[in-house]
């Protein structure tokens, strides 16, 4: 099997937010390890969103496979932010645009977004904590802002870049 | 938090609050609930004193549209960039029809 990750956010706080958090990260193990040959990712997050329980809250999601091979990867986009891909050559790309979140509305569909990914190439993937930061003057961390800081780090360590991104 | 107005039997509802998050969604959906109970089916949430919205505030206006039923309407009026931006990303776009002020949102509610 293709190395394969994901991220999730659950709508909300505390105990019941971070309940259904494991909820959401055991079913989406369960699906990708459960997983028949040939069934697409986006088909995959489609069926996990029509089974999520509409009681429970919702989640946003990226979940990524990487084929080392070709290389390449796909990601689906379920109301997450677009991820940065960080190429070796140092430029900083968004991808995806949209997506539903999981558990708002049953019959929706999902696209995956393929993109080449191959030796030095990194993807940052986070949640809208970062963005949604508010500086002391009320002012958002925009994904513009976001970008310009990956930016100007994209030629140091992984470590280096998530330092910075902690220090918006 | 709420202020209410009708313009040609559509309910305008007003958000008085700068942030609608997780720490306002309870008490937002509780009384957004109510104006909801009184028999409203069309309705227009005015958000143009909202500067943002997180993902248990959107929780909460995705939850009236189900209230309302499948006879019901809501659309959006006054959302800024990163309001609008939060609709686009999650395609919340696509199932309530976004408009730049109440009138505009009542106009092609009614049309």
């Amino acid at each position: 099997m293709a190395p394969w990750g994901f991220q999730i956010d659950v709508a909300g706080h505390g105990a019941a937010a971070a309940l259904v958090s494991v909820a959401g990260q055991h079913t989406l193990s369960q699906a990708i390890l459960t997983r028949q040959q040939g069934v697409l990712l986006e088909d995959i997050v489609a069926e996990i969103n029509r089974q999520w329980p509409p009681e429970l809250p919702y989640f946003t999601t990226i979940l990524g496979e990487i084929d080392p091979v070709r290389p390449f990867a796909r990601i689906v986009q379920a109301g997450h932010p677009s991820p940065l891909l960080i190429r070796a050559d140092r430029s900083v790309h968004f991808l995806g645009e949209s997506g539903f979140p999981i558990g708002v509305l049953q019959q929706v569909s999902y696209d995956s977004i393929e993109f080449d990914f191959d030796a030095g190439d990194r993807l940052l993937i986070y949640s809208d904590g970062v963005i949604e930061t508010e500086n002391p003057v009320g002012e958002f961390y925009s994904e513009d802002r976001l970008r310009a800081l990956v930016t100007e780090h994209a030629d140091g360590p992984t470590p280096k870049i998530l330092q910075c991104s902690r220090h918006l | 938090m709420l202020s209410t107005e009708n313009i040609q039997d559509v309910l305008i509802v007003r958000v008085n609050e700068r942030r609608l998050d997780a720490s306002k969604a309870p008490s937002f959906k509780e009384q957004i609930g109510r104006l909801i109970e009184d028999g409203v089916s069309r309705s227009v949430l005015d958000l143009r004193d909202v500067e943002f919205v997180d993902s248990s505030g959107l929780g909460v206006i995705v939850s009236c549209l189900k209230r309302l039923g499948p006879a019901g309407n809501l659309a959006i009026a006054g959302a800024n960039a990163p309001v609008r931006r939060l609709f686009t990303l999650t395609r919340m776009d696509r199932v309530f029809s976004m408009h730049d002020t109440p009138e505009a949102a009542v106009a092609n509610m009614i049309a």
